[in-house]
């Protein structure tokens, strides 16, 4: 098999892999986003119920759906329970490296894990405000590193699968 | 570092019942087994091999012993033809690396052929003397079972083909390769090259005479036959040169320096008896468990995949499976958490981040690699073992399967 | 007529990124994708001319044209054949 990595997971993973919180579709979600896929090993949806109390835009509740290893599985629930009750403003500030370290600090190679949470509740906002019309000022108009991250990670599996087109002069 | 880890332990607690199936990547060593390792420890025997005094000579005894017990059972003629070394790993290093710098003069054109499921061990030994010395390292594709083709095979040996190594049997998937046809097809090809085969997971599954079947060097790993971790061999025929790639001061090997582990080569001998007393019921009754695992399984959890061949052109201990819609790595560590240990081929659980070579090469995706579990038996479980299983599985990937966004 | 090309000379030789890994692990999807054209390029010193040739075989792809594009690089074009 491949060349292994030793993972010694905190216990906080493992105690929300046995017990995910928010799990499942969220049947009056408000936005549905995900990121990575199948074939990335890595995938995470997110589902957002967002309202708007006395002009704030307010996540009233979170749910998601995860495929993935451990810390993926509990990097999802995680950031639900985070995200509970934030303004999107706030949840925009929750990086991948303040996810991490609420599930214990993940091992190095498993950032991808919170990069890819954070990744698809980034998407989530955008989305909510693409579709009322509005754009508020903190919401970058350029994509953060975790969001670029889960684009290229989609992308090269994107290019692997397809076609790659022969260079000029070949025909 | 340690304190996280034994945190981690004391959350994920010692289930009830326990069976363990990841033998691939080490095992239990058996009482017997401990027992004729501890008192070359401390009772006798504890000499270097190789210094002149009862004591050394008694560790020499042992080392001798184990040689000629193992030419026994490969039919290998003379003993002194084979290497100890502290693993398969090494044991392949040697062989790979110290054929090519052996034969480093002759690096630019030529060829060195693997197949593209070869262990690690003998693709990147291979990748790094050609990076060193020029040579070719050309991989040999596999069908949809892991088989490697004679007729393809063909095509790839020519006169400037110096070494070829396929394994007999593969670690991951268990195909086991008609290798009398693929030597026959290289020696008819090119009658100077050398082959090597990696027996690691063959040795004691399947018979194995390398005077017939015209093998010029053999891997073969202590802790796959339940023998200790820390101890492996290589044959080499008589006359093919090697260079050994580790240099420092020899004692009983000529080509692996180092003391040899007296007491790890006494528990591999005893291994090797144990293995070898009663090969033919061992085997079918593993085959037996085998199967009724792997029936078991397609039986009760849909949109499952069988990696490598079924039936008897497979290694009577392994099972490999795909679970469409769950993660490998997860997978495992929710088995863990019901007392069942096996490992996975998923990317998650790799250091690269990239799925089992071996599982992309026999055409598997990459998310039906991800999702693929390994188990490995023996003839140390039992038919319960293999009920708590079948009871467990379907269970542990149902809530998984609950939890993904794959649908 | 549904063509599929595939590149396999820039591919860093990681282990898994093997031109081979990759042309073994995509041929099965493409055959069953029911692609009638398969366009491959790659270095002959990777695989044989006539490894490829029979390895296509297998995934009932016959080769009809062979090109040499350069130093080394091979171009062929392989039908579906049932």
């Amino acid at each position: 098999m491949s060349s292994r990595i030793p993972l010694p997971y905190s216990p906080k993973v493992l105690e929300i892999f046995r017990n995910p919180k928010n799990l499942g579709p969220l049947e009056d979600a408000t936005v549905v986003e995900s990121a990575g896929s199948p074939a990335c090993g890595d995938m995470i949806r997110l589902y957002l119920k967002i309202v708007n109390v006395d002009g704030q835009d307010i996540i009233e509740k979170a749910t998601f759906e995860s495929y993935g290893c451990a810390a993926n599985i509990a990097a999802a629930s995680i950031l639900t329970e985070m995200i509970k009750g934030k303004r999107l403003e706030d949840a925009w500030k929750i990086s991948w490296k303040i996810l991490s370290d609420e599930l214990g600090g993940l091992p190095p190679i498993k950032y991808h894990c919170s990069i890819l949470a954070v990744g698809a509740l980034k998407r989530g906002i955008r989305a909510y405000y693409k579709k009322i019309g509005r754009h508020p000022d903190w919401l970058p108009k350029e994509l953060t590193i975790e969001e670029k991250q889960v684009f290229e990670e989609e992308e090269m599996m994107e290019r692997y699968y397809k076609s790659m087109k022969a260079l000029g002069g070949i025909r | 570092m340690s304190r996280k880890v034994k945190e981690l332990l004391e959350s994920h607690g010692i289930p009830q019942k326990e069976v363990y199936f990841d033998l691939e990547n080490s095992g239990f060593v058996p009482d017997e087994v401990v027992e004729a390792m501890i008192p070359y420890f401390n009772k006798k025997g504890f000499g270097h091999p190789s210094i002149t005094h009862r004591v050394g000579w008694e560790a020499l005894e042992v080392v001798y012993e184990a040689k000629e017990l193992v030419a026994k059972t490969l039919g290998i003629r003379n003993p002194e033809n084979i290497v100890f070394t502290h693993s398969g790993t090494e044991a392949n290093n040697l062989a790979i690396l110290g054929f090519l710098l052996k034969n480093r003069d002759k690096g630019r054109g030529k060829k060195v052929v693997v197949s593209a499921i070869e262990h690690l061990s003998i693709i990147f030994p291979a990748r790094f003397a050609s990076e060193l010395f020029g040579f070719k390292v050309v991989l040999v594709p596999v069908d949809r079972e892991g088989f490697v083709d004679p007729e393809i095979l063909k095509y790839y040996v020519d006169k400037d083909t110096i070494l070829v190594s396929i394994q007999m049997v593969n670690h991951e998937i268990g195909t086991i390769q008609r290798i009398k046809d693929i030597i026959d097809i290289v020696k008819s090809t090119n009658p100077d090259a050398v082959f090597h085969t990696d027996a690691a997971d063959a040795y004691s599954w399947i018979p194995i005479d390398v005077e017939k079947l015209d093998i010029d060097m053999l891997t073969i790993s202590g802790h796959k036959i339940h023998g200790p971790r820390g101890v492996g061999a290589l044959y080499v025929r008589e006359d093919v040169e090697l260079e050994s790639p580790l240099k420092g001061q020899l004692s009983v090997e000529k080509l692996w320096p180092g003391v040899e582990n007296v007491p790890l080569i006494a528990g591999f001998k005893k291994a090797v008896e144990i293995m070898f007393s009663n090969f033919d019921y061992r085997v079918n009754y593993v085959k037996n468990l085998r199967d009724k695992l792997m029936k078991g399984i397609l039986d009760r959890v849909p949109e499952v995949l069988v990696n490598g061949p079924m039936g008897d052109m497979r290694v009577a201990n392994n099972v490999n499976l795909s679970f469409l819609r769950v993660e490998g790595e997860a997978l495992t560590v929710e088995l863990s958490l019901h007392g069942i240990y096996v490992s996975s081929g998923s990317a998650c659980s790799s250091r690269v981040l990239e799925p089992s070579h071996v599982l992309l090469a026999i055409g598997r995706k990459h998310e039906e690699a991800h999702g693929s579990i390994l188990f490995k038996l023996s003839h140390y479980h039992r038919e319960e073992d293999i009920d708590y299983t079948l009871d467990t599985v379907p269970k542990a990937v149902e809530r998984l399967r609950k939890i993904s966004a794959w649908r | 007529m549904k063509v599929k090309e595939l590149d396999l000379r820039y591919i860093p030789a990681s282990c898994t990124s093997h031109p081979i890994i990759k042309l073994s692990n995509l041929l099965p999807s493409i055959a069953s994708e029911g692609f009638d054209e398969i366009r491959i390029i790659f270095r002959e010193e990777d695989i044989p001319e006539n490894a490829m040739k029979l390895f296509l075989s297998k995934y009932n792809y016959f080769v009809e044209e062979v090109k040499r594009i350069s130093e080394g690089i091979i171009l062929m074009i392989a039908r579906k054949r049932d």
